[in-house]
């Protein structure tokens, strides 16, 4: 009866593993792009794929846990994970040109493929999460996600016209990471509303993700709104951040019950 | 697979909920408590020899959260619906069971009519996991509306 449960020790020894490298890799980053701005870029772009690939195993490892029988949640984490791979895969290829070429604009738009698919992959996520739970009603649900889709249509509505005018594809594709942050806030308010007057030990896992959101919101405003963002600024703290509380996410959500496990484990 | 409603009077809800346990005891599974506290429930049930070790609750009474105990509220069916299934996803999926002591005081908490959608949602998710599920439900005062739903879930109806 109880081998499920020890197999359950291994993911969590895996994804604490995926933690402490994620961990250490970020305070190596912190530091190097706080003081030494010189390898800034090197720390900022390079160590950010580090973190993107360990986000993206930390939420293999809940996919790979989860039961069969949670299909839903299982897919949200498995898309999570796809969207992480994707997010490394843009910013390795960005990271081999700045190293190797010393270009911003390495292949055309290749990196900026990838990243947008995995916004569209980690939106899809989300939405899994939240179809797994009962809603009295779904008119918040609409509300929200409505308003969301507003302001990010809101938002690519200028750089659309921008784009049929002068044809710049980049712009266009740069400023709709900010439309695809509307609707991933949107997701977030709906993913933490249940918990916001009722404080559980469930809260980690979603206030982490929520957060991570969050992060990569601000990020993505200062990177579309700052006409001075160079390799290396500060806000890739917060690029990177992103993917460590993701990490974070995905190994509180497979301690929740760990205490338990193990008690009926030892009992 | 069984989905069981147990129709009683309000004053033997209790003793009915004990006697299902009593059927699981030594058995892991989810207790969800929506009239008695934790540890009221755990006093009783240790009263009546039936052991609770493998018993994860979900208590809508009592907080903070304790080792086997997850803090969840009356009022908010959303976040019951999360916390029973990170519930269950601890549990081993050989054999396992989620009964709730009086569910009908949800009908106190919430709109009937809400109630017996979520009484349909936990049905389904029962049903696509494979779980006993046992409702206890006091005869007086339960809305007529939630307790067609209810008997329309049950696979066997007792009371």
């Amino acid at each position: 009866m109880y081998i499920n449960m020890v197999g359950g020790k291994g993911h969590m020894r895996a994804s604490g593993w995926l933690v402490s490298v994620g961990v250490v890799v970020f305070v190596v980053q912190a530091i190097v792009v706080l003081t030494q701005q010189q390898n800034a870029f090197l720390a900022g772009d390079g160590l950010s794929v580090v973190l993107a690939l360990a986000a993206a195993l930390g939420c293999l490892v809940v996919w790979k846990k989860l039961q069969h029988a949670f299909y839903l949640e299982k897919k949200g984490w498995l898309l999570t994970s796809l969207a992480f791979f994707l997010f490394a895969f843009g910013d390795g290829i960005w990271a081999y040109y700045e190293f190797f070429h010393l270009s911003q604009l390495p292949v055309f738009l290749v990196p900026q493929i990838f990243w947008t698919l995995a916004y569209v992959f980690w939106i899809f996520g989300l939405k899994q999460f939240l179809e797994t739970r009962f809603f009295p009603s779904r008119a918040p649900v609409i509300g929200v996600m409505a308003a969301s889709l507003g302001l990010a249509v809101l938002h690519a509505y200028k750089p659309f016209l921008q784009l049929i005018h002068d044809g710049r594809l980049l712009i266009f594709l740069n400023s709709l990471y900010v439309s695809y942050d509307y609707i991933l806030l949107g997701l977030v308010v709906l993913i933490i509303a249940p918990f916001i007057v009722h404080h559980t030990r469930l809260l980690t896992t979603w206030v982490l993700l929520s957060l991570a959101i969050v992060a990569r919101i601000l990020f993505d405003f200062i990177l579309v709104n700052s006409h001075a963002y160079w390799s290396g600024h500060p806000a890739i703290l917060l690029y990177s951040g992103a993917y460590v509380l993701c990490l974070l996410a995905a190994h509180a959500k497979l301690g929740i019950f760990q205490d338990v496990v193990r008690k009926w484990l030892y009992h | 697979m069984v989905v069981s409603l147990i129709i009683t009077r309000g004053e033997k809800t209790t003793d009915a909920f004990l006697t299902q346990l009593q059927k699981v005891s030594g058995e892991i599974g989810i207790c969800v408590l929506l009239m008695r506290k934790y540890d009221e429930m755990v006093r009783l049930l240790a009263k009546k020899n039936i052991k609770s070790d493998g018993f994860l609750f979900v208590d809508g009474c009592s907080s903070p959260d304790e080792t086997n105990m997850i803090h969840t509220s009356l009022d908010n069916l959303t976040l019951m619906s999360i916390t029973i299934n990170e519930a269950i996803q601890a549990l081993p999926k050989e054999r396992r069971f989620v009964a709730f002591d009086a569910f009908g005081t949800l009908a106190l908490y919430n709109a009937p009519r809400v109630v017996a959608k979520f009484a349909f949602f936990l049905n389904q998710q029962v049903r696509e996991l494979g779980m006993d599920c046992v409702w206890i439900v006091a005869r007086e005062g339960l809305d007529p509306e939630l307790l067609a739903t209810l008997k329309q879930c049950a696979d066997v109806i007792e009371g």
